[in-house]
């Protein structure tokens, strides 16, 4: 017995077909045709798909939350401004991280110009030495494990913050977001030769940082 | 397979893929090659660990907002194509405006006589002469006229006959044509279009050559007495630049006398230049 689930069901004198069709889901390139046709809702699905990975990409950029979810938000607008401009030559995955990627790099020139004084700075020992929490050194052990893993995550995200940005993208693309070689080349509109070579150098310096975690 | 070679392997190896049999052999062997594979797999496990963050509940509200600001500015942002392509009578009457405007002021160019030429040389008539850079005084019985551009009145021979007196004594200030300034030009101009409507080319001196000017009749210069006004004033627009009075009679013989500038209050006691600061309105 099947239930009604509007007005229409209601066809006298004819059977109702109960067969369900399993969609396929839209490819990508397919939804953007679609909101260059206006479609609204297609436009809403991209942001569904991609919107958590350019926020967590963007953020592994800065070490930022806020300023991640605003530059991601602005990747999407540039999307959905461009999207009559859009080719398909590539994926459309490699097109919205090169977006982020740009943003990202941007606001961290940006920042560089503004000379922002950290107010942890005042806890550096010396000029090179990185600036880290005020977070006084605790005598008593560390009980719960859950601690220890944030300190340790905390820990990495700050030695990646402190990797120069032409080699923060590419290690960030390649060991936090999984991309593959070609892609992050496509991304950041380099060689795929250049890549490996800041993602070894990237890795060189994330070693000498976390030495005391590996 | 050497060490160089296998740490190359570890290094590039994509994530999908593992290592070859050739670098897994050399790896049991080799404890530098090792200790590289498992401090880099100790690396990416660091790495990897962070975890993703998520985006906030009003993400796709705020994004919504973004998009409709963008949209706004968008429709908002003014083009001439659109604008015409929207309102064609508006465009062809604008257009229409723009040609009947543009006729009208090339027949006015054509038809203005070129500023250059002189107006006439009949006697009687007044020479104008394109030496903007060289005003000059000339004195009748006094002080005359004075004009501050390049207008330079000169003695017309009814004049002369009229005023059978034997000295006519010009008096000119004469500055360096690279110090010409605007405010000459602009007299110029002025006094261009004065001549050009037939009026009398404005006078600006002191009292005295205003009181003596209003005597003169053009064509009729009266004699010229030097014992009663031995003292010429000449006013000095611009005490910053040297000032060069000339002094002709009428058998053509002429002297130039070179009167350096006067400073109060900031004389230049280091040489002949002009202090970096100065402008034609004085010294500071």
């Amino acid at each position: 017995m099947s239930t009604l689930t509007s007005i229409d069901d209601l066809r006298f004198g004819t059977a109702v077909p109960q067969t369900v069709v399993a969609e396929e889901p839209l490819t990508d390139h397919a939804l953007l045709e679609a909101t260059r046709l206006g479609d609204e809702a297609a436009f809403a699905e991209i942001v569904s798909r991609y919107r958590n990975q350019i926020t967590s990409y963007i953020y592994r950029m800065l070490n930022d939350y806020d300023s991640a979810v605003d530059l991601a938000q602005e990747t999407f607008v540039r999307v959905y401004q461009a999207a009559e401009r859009y080719q398909t030559s590539y994926a459309f995955s490699t097109y919205i991280y090169r977006i982020a990627t740009n943003l990202a790099i941007s606001e961290l020139r940006k920042r560089k110009r503004r000379h922002l004084i950290s107010l942890t700075g005042f806890f550096q020992q010396t000029e090179e030495e990185e600036a880290r929490e005020f977070n006084p050194p605790d005598a008593a052990p560390l009980q719960d494990v859950v601690l220890v893993d944030t300190e340790r995550r905390a820990a990495v995200a700050r030695a990646i913050s402190t990797l120069p940005e032409k080699y923060r993208a590419p290690l960030v693309l390649r060991d936090v977001e999984g991309k593959s070689y070609d892609e992050i080349a496509h991304i950041l509109e380099t060689s795929e030769g250049t890549v490996k070579s800041r993602i070894s150098r990237a890795r060189g310096f994330l070693r000498d940082k976390l030495s005391a975690y590996l | 397979m050497n060490c160089q070679t296998c740490q190359f392997e570890i290094e590039e190896l994509e994530l999908s893929e593992g290592l070859s049999d050739e670098a897994r052999a050399h790896l049991s062997v080799c404890p530098v090659c090792r200790a590289f594979h498992d401090e880099r797999q100790a690396l990416k496990r660091l790495v990897g660990s962070l975890e993703a963050v998520t985006v906030p509940h009003d993400f796709d509200f705020r994004l919504r907002a973004r998009l409709a600001a963008a949209k706004e500015a968008g429709n908002h942002r003014f083009s001439w194509r659109s604008f015409v392509a929207s309102a064609p009578a508006i465009g062809l009457a604008a257009t229409f405006a723009l040609l009947i405007a543009g006729f009208v002021f090339y027949n006015q160019m054509k038809s203005k006589p070129p500023s250059t030429a002189a107006v006439g040389n009949q006697p009687g008539e007044v020479t104008r002469q394109e030496t903007p850079a060289k005003p000059v005084i000339q004195s009748g019985s006094s002080v005359s006229e004075t004009t501050a551009s390049g207008a330079t009145p000169e003695a017309s021979p009814t004049r002369e006959q009229d005023n059978p007196s034997p000295t006519v004594l010009t008096a000119g200030i004469e500055r360096e044509p690279s110090r010409s300034t605007g405010t000459s030009k602009n007299i110029s101009r002025r006094q261009r279009r004065q001549l050009d409507s037939g009026a009398q080319p404005e006078i600006v001196t002191n009292e005295a050559a205003v009181r003596a000017a209003q005597q003169i009749v053009p064509g009729s210069a009266p004699p010229f007495n030097t014992a009663a006004h031995s003292i010429v004033e000449v006013p000095v627009r611009s005490a910053a630049q040297p000032m060069r009075v000339s002094v002709d009679d009428r058998d053509g013989a002429k002297r130039t006398l070179t009167l350096e500038p006067v400073i109060f209050g900031s004389q230049d006691f280091t040489g002949r230049e002009r202090p970096s600061i100065a402008s034609s309105q004085g010294i500071w």
